[in-house]
This record gives C-alpha cells, sequence and structure tokens, in this order.
C-alpha cells in the first residue's frame, strides 16, 4: 500500500495539472500524513508554480499588442493590384514629368530672345550636327499626340481647329498648308499638347525658338 | 457542437472564400493571443510582431488544410509556436556568431537579459526569473503555455504536438528544477 517519496512526488505534480484517480489519491494523502519531507515538497513546488503564474502574467500582460491588422491586410493584397498601383504611380510621374518639362519649355522659350541664346543654354559638348537635329525634333513632338483625321466634305480648317481645340494658324503650319486651303478626304496632322489649353501658345513656337538654339551649340568651341 | 464552435466554422468558412471582413474578424480574434505567445517565448517586442504576422499569413493560406481534428487556437499556436521556435534558431545562430566575434577581437561581452524591473518584486522572484532562462527551451515553451496562456495538458500536447505523457514529465522536471535551484540559493 505505502508508496515511496519519488513516487509520492510524482504524484504530487501529476496533481498539478490534473485531477489523480481515487487510488492515486488515496495512496498520496497516506503517504503526505506521515511523511514530512514530501509534504514540504509539495509545498515548494507549489509555490514555484504560483510564482510562475504571477509573474509571467505581470510581465507580459502589460505588453501592448501592436495593432497589425491593418499591415496584413495591406500584405495580403494580391500582386496584380501592387502592380497596378505601381504603374498607376509611374503614370502620374509620367504626366508630372511632362508638364514640368512643359514650363519648362515655356520658360525658355518667352525668356530667350532669339539673338542671345547662348545666356540660358549653357555650352554643352555635343558630337556633331546631325544628332542635335534629331533632338531639336523629339523637342518639338515630347509631350503632343499627334491624331490624323480625314478631312470631310462639309469641314473647314476652323471647324477642324474648334473641334480638336487647336488654333487655325497651329493647323497650317502644322500641315505646311499653303493659304489655309484644305479639302475633302484630305488627311491633317493635328497636334494635340497638354500645355496649350488654349491654343495661344502653339507648337510651332517650338520649332522656331528652339531650332537656333541648339544650332547654336553645335558651334560653341570644345565640341 | 456548440453555437461558438458552428460561428467559428462559418467564419472560417468565409476567410477560405477570402472575405476581407471575416478575415479581418478572424485576426482580431486571435490577434492577441498569438502575440502574447510570441512574445513569451521570444521576449522581443519586435521579433513578437514578426511572428504574429507570419503565423496570421501562413494560417491564412493554410486555411483550406484545416481539419477538425484540432481545436483551431490549438491549430493556431502551432503555427505561432513552431514560427517562435525558428526565431529562435536564428537567434542562436547570430548569437553563436557574435560569441565567436568577440572572442576573437576581444569585445567585452554584453550584459545578461535581466528581467524587467515592474514584474519582480522581490530577490526570489529574480532569481526565478533568471532560472526560467536558464532551462532550455523545450521547457520553457511548457512552463509558458502551462502558467501564461494557462493550457490543460492535453491542449499543450495538441499545440506541440507531442503525447501527454511527456508535457508531464517536461512540466515535471522543469519544476523540479526551479524548486531545487530556489532551494539552493535560498537555502531552507
Amino acid at each position: 500500500m505505502s508508496i515511496t517519496h519519488e513516487q509520492a512526488q510524482r504524484l504530487i505534480q501529476l496533481n498539478m495539472d490534473q485531477t489523480l484517480s481515487m487510488e492515486e489519491s488515496t495512496k498520496l494523502s497516506a503517504h503526505l500524513r506521515t511523511c514530512r519531507e514530501c509534504t514540504v515538497y509539495a509545498g515548494e513546488v507549489k509555490e514555484v508554480a504560483n510564482m510562475l503564474s504571477r509573474m509571467m502574467k505581470r510581465q507580459w500582460n502589460a505588453q501592448p499588442v501592436p495593432l497589425s491588422i491593418r499591415t496584413l491586410v495591406e500584405k495580403r493584397k494580391k500582386l496584380s493590384s501592387s502592380t497596378l498601383l505601381t504603374m498607376r504611380t509611374a503614370a502620374v510621374s509620367l504626366v508630372v514629368m511632362a508638364l514640368f518639362f512643359s514650363a519648362w519649355q515655356f520658360v525658355l522659350s518667352n525668356q530667350m530672345p532669339s539673338s542671345r541664346p547662348s545666356a540660358a543654354l549653357p555650352p554643352v559638348p555635343t558630337p556633331s550636327s546631325s544628332t542635335v537635329q534629331t533632338v531639336s525634333a523629339q523637342l518639338t513632338r515630347e509631350g503632343c499626340a499627334i491624331l490624323t483625321y480625314t478631312v470631310q466634305r462639309e469641314d473647314t480648317l476652323s471647324s477642324i481647329a474648334e473641334q480638336f481645340s487647336v488654333s487655325e494658324h497651329t493647323l497650317a503650319e502644322f500641315n505646311q498648308l499653303e493659304a489655309q486651303a484644305i479639302h475633302a478626304a484630305m488627311e491633317l496632322q493635328i497636334p494635340v499638347c497638354h500645355f496649350t489649353p488654349t491654343g495661344t501658345f502653339h507648337v510651332a513656337t517650338f520649332t522656331t525658338t528652339l531650332t537656333p538654339a541648339l544650332n547654336f551649340k553645335t558651334s560653341t568651341p570644345g565640341g | 457542437m456548440t453555437e461558438a464552435h458552428a460561428k467559428r466554422q462559418c467564419l472560417i468558412a468565409e476567410c477560405i472564400a477570402g472575405n476581407e471582413v471575416a478575415i479581418e474578424a478572424l485576426i482580431r480574434e486571435y490577434e492577441a493571443g498569438v502575440f502574447r505567445l510570441a512574445f513569451s517565448i521570444l521576449e522581443d517586442q519586435a521579433e513578437a510582431h514578426e511572428v504574429t504576422q507570419e503565423t496570421f499569413l501562413s494560417a491564412l493560406r493554410a486555411l483550406p488544410s484545416y481539419r477538425e481534428q484540432k481545436s483551431f487556437q490549438a491549430w493556431l499556436y502551432t503555427i505561432a509556436v513552431n514560427r517562435s521556435r525558428s526565431h529562435l534558431r536564428k537567434r542562436k545562430v547570430l548569437e553563436r556568431l557574435r560569441s565567436s566575434l568577440t572572442a576573437i577581437f576581444r569585445v567585452e561581452k554584453e550584459k545578461q537579459v535581466s528581467p524587467e524591473e515592474a514584474a519582480i518584486q522581490n530577490e526570489k522572484e529574480a532569481d526565478l526569473w533568471r532560472s526560467i532562462h536558464e532551462l532550455d527551451e523545450r521547457h520553457r515553451i511548457v512552463l509558458v503555455l502551462r502558467y501564461f496562456h494557462e493550457l490543460s495538458i492535453a491542449e499543450i500536447s495538441e499545440v506541440l504536438s507531442v503525447n501527454e505523457g511527456t508535457i508531464h514529465s517536461r512540466l515535471h522536471n522543469a519544476r523540479a528544477k526551479l524548486r531545487d535551484r530556489l532551494k539552493h540559493l535560498h537555502g531552507e
């Protein structure tokens, strides 16, 4: 009937985690009645358990739980939506860059009299004049979309100009029209530029003011 | 089947279907528990936060494979414990690297982890806290689950995927060791 100290201690420990069977329980209490050593052991182990529970709760329950739901939901979003976002950002920045570029062009063309272009443009070494020509061609068309429009029977140059919010002058100059004469089935190139909402500032200006400036660069020494 | 249980099943089904509201509700319900579990194992706020996120991410991914042989909490805690453990392993590697570096360059060693002052009220508790950290990881995690999270032996066995007998003996050993240590330091 009697059990060893070791067995008693095992039962004491087991008792802390689950209820003992009837048999185990009677054995243990019988042992504890006579054994002082094991009674002390039971008390000490119980104290350790109580201290553990108290300390851990004090230590860790005070810890604030950071809100992670937002970040989690964001992380979970699919790749496609993130690439979409990137594309949107890219598009927005492109538009902003185009706006800046056009503003710069505007300032350049307004402030700089064509007689003194070197004051605004620092001499930049350029290898040959042919590359400069292509650059200037690109510059005039940058920021503008070119639409091709087939002239209808009842169209006039002014009606087309109004339809696309460009000036007649621009249209004529852009398509190199003589005496502003158009005829049906003729194909017109219509420049649609972001920076000419009123039509008062037109593409043709670029060609006349910028080309000499760039040509001037090629003749600067040290190229 | 209890009502709460049915509700949980419904919530899980919604989560699998990709319902954002359900997912948020699920996270909100278990977030604190998972974070505390990770924090009690790692004792580092940033790492615990990271583990919490990882746990939910992989749980949501693995949700379709969740079967009811385990309680949902136990299933989630299993993931959290495994994640925390892999962080501990990483940390151990770093620590080993650092100690070898300090040995090479004879840099002064950083002081040992000390318990937070607020939680400790006397000398005995301070000693006990230090003793917990001298236990190995397996014993410490069992103590944490038993005394901080107050899980039953059956639940701990589910979380750790270790049979109940082993849990009993780990608890027994851990408590006996702590008792011996305290007795040694505060000889009665």
